[in-house]
């Protein structure tokens, strides 16, 4: 298995349109990565292509994706409840990760163990339909089938952006978890400041289709070189004690104040 | 009423008509082409329990003959629809390009028509008969339907499943078999067994035109265009099949909207509730 998850000068398009232009990521075995920006910037584009799962109108135009594709890559997704197929039950789902991966038939002991790392019951859930169960239990269950497909890396697209925060902090600490135990290596897309800042032992900030910069959590969010990182963390830190503020305008040099 | 007992009622119905057709002829006190005009228009009475018709035929045995045709031909059309829709609307909806271009504007020729019409036109090329009556209802239905297939395949196609089991590894046919089809079927099941009492009157009014089943042959529509010049004098030789077609008909209308209640999943509660089937375990209970 591969040691390092990475895309180096990635150029996605969608006919002659430029998506993401030459984006560099990497995450190690053991570490977690966080790819931050806002909406609409690239991350989950620069994410699918990492997976393998580009939508048939984006082309990867150019650059080099190493230790990713399909099946090499476990997907952690951002609205559990579409991620599962209405007909089928959860057991369904596991015993299609198994076969898909060249696996037999799981043993049922082994589905338990899974079900259970996941803080989960395995009586309740292996016989329900996913309509049946909440949020918050299906998002469990996407990390217990990311796992179970042993890979050694695991991409998290927004994973906690349909929970409440009871539940964010309960997956935040799952997947810190499992990482820790299998020695997985985590990319993160978000963009969520509070999250990157908890789980990142890197943070890749993404503007406009591009990588702006680079470093750690100390780095980015204590002294940070773009403007649109500055007034990420100004915006992080000022959520909840100021007024509002028009921050992208102060981040491309205008007065917010003044308009 | 409960969809699970309507599902039920409405099947028990079809089994009873199904097991009417296959042993018609043991159950049948008379045989349905057997003329005896010194006692037409019999009225009802032990012998004959409904009477006979204008030819002294009787007319519980052309009625209990007469489901033969009405389930055979809608079981011919609605399977023969559900293949060719199926087969143009997964390879137009999954493969797009070209292949949704073409099919596409096919099935826009077929939809362009008004389905009676349609059919009236391909029974003049076609000729009379039951055979052409299914073929020429199967070319006027089918475009509708995989127009159906083509939007359901495209919608599940972008759902959350097909990306995941795609990033599982899994291939692009056992991707379309596992995750759309089952998906795709569901929703048409319902809509082919709502439309299965449309295309019995379909063929029942194709017959009644003299354009489908040929008589003495005895079938619902042809037995009503048999026994219209006598309306007024022996109502009940129309009201008898009659009431046989629009039983049916909404035997099978209450079959759709049943498995309509039943199968969508939008009714059903999401959250886990009081007791619900899974809840997550404290760690502190580990």
């Amino acid at each position: 298995m591969a040691d390092f998850l990475k895309a180096e000068n990635l150029t996605v398009k969608a006919g002659s349109k430029t998506i993401t232009c030459g984006v560099s990521v990497s995450v190690s075995r053991g570490e977690t990565a966080v790819l931050i920006g806002e909406s609409g910037c690239g991350k989950s584009v620069t994410a699918a292509a990492l997976a393998g799962l580009l939508p048939s109108s984006l082309k990867v135009a150019s650059g080099v994706i190493t230790g990713g594709g399909r099946g090499k890559v476990g997907m952690i997704m951002q609205n559990p409840a579409s991620c599962f197929d209405p007909v089928f039950t959860i057991r369904d789902h596991f015993e299609e990760t198994f076969k898909s991966a060249g696996g037999g038939k799981p043993s049922e002991s082994f589905l338990k163990e899974l079900i259970f790392t996941v803080g989960l019951d395995a009586s309740g859930v292996l016989e329900a339909y996913p309509f049946q169960l909440s949020g918050g239990t299906l998002q469990r269950l996407m990390t217990a089938i990311a796992i179970a497909m042993d890979t050694s890396f695991i991409i998290a697209d927004e994973p906690s952006s349909d929970l409440d925060v009871l539940g964010q902090k309960e997956l935040l600490a799952l997947i810190k978890k499992v990482k820790k135990e299998r020695d997985l290596g985590i990319l993160f897309i978000t963009h969520d400041l509070a999250l990157a800042s908890r789980a990142a032992d890197n943070i890749f900030v993404m503007k406009d289709g591009k990588i702006i910069e680079k470093g750690s959590p100390e780095i980015i969010l204590k002294n940070p070189s773009s403007e649109y990182a500055k007034a990420l963390v100004k915006a992080n830190s000022a959520l909840y004690d100021t007024p509002w503020t028009d921050f992208r305008k102060e981040a491309a040099g205008e007065d917010a104040a003044g308009m | 009423m409960n969809p699970d007992k309507r599902i039920k009622a409405a099947l028990i119905f079809i089994c009873i008509m199904v097991l009417a057709a296959v042993f018609a002829g043991f159950i049948s006190p008379w045989n349905p082409l057997e003329t005896d005009v010194l006692n037409k228009f019999a009225p009802a009475s032990l012998s004959h329990p409904l009477g006979t018709d204008h030819l002294g035929r009787d007319e519980l045995s052309r009625l209990l003959y007469g489901i033969r045709m009405s389930l055979l031909s809608v079981l011919l059309i609605s399977a023969s629809v559900v293949a060719l829709s199926f087969a143009v609307g997964l390879a137009a909806g999954y493969r797009g390009g070209i292949f949704d271009a073409v099919f596409m504007r096919i099935c826009d020729v077929f939809l362009t028509f008004p389905t009676f019409i349609l059919a009236l036109f391909l029974i003049g090329i076609l000729g009379v008969g039951l055979l052409n009556v299914v073929i020429a209802i199967v070319l006027t239905h089918w475009a509708w339907y995989a127009r159906m297939v083509r939007g359901l395949v495209l919608e599940y196609k972008g759902q959350g499943w097909v990306t995941a089991s795609r990033s599982l590894g899994t291939g692009k046919l056992a991707v379309v078999i596992r995750h759309i089809l089952p998906s795709v079927f569901v929703q048409m099941i319902i809509l082919i067994t709502l439309d299965l009492g449309h295309m019995l009157l379909h063929v029942s009014g194709l017959s009644f035109l003299g354009l489908g089943v040929q008589a003495p042959t005895p079938e619902w529509g042809v037995m009503i265009s048999d026994a219209a010049p006598f309306i007024r004098e022996h109502p009940m030789l129309i009201i008898y099949p009659g009431l046989c077609i629009f039983i049916t008909v909404a035997v099978f209308n209450i079959l759709g909207e049943a498995l309509r209640d039943k199968l969508d999943p939008s009714y059903v509660y999401r959250g886990s509730g009081c007791d619900g089937p899974a809840s997550a375990v404290e760690p502190e209970a580990r």
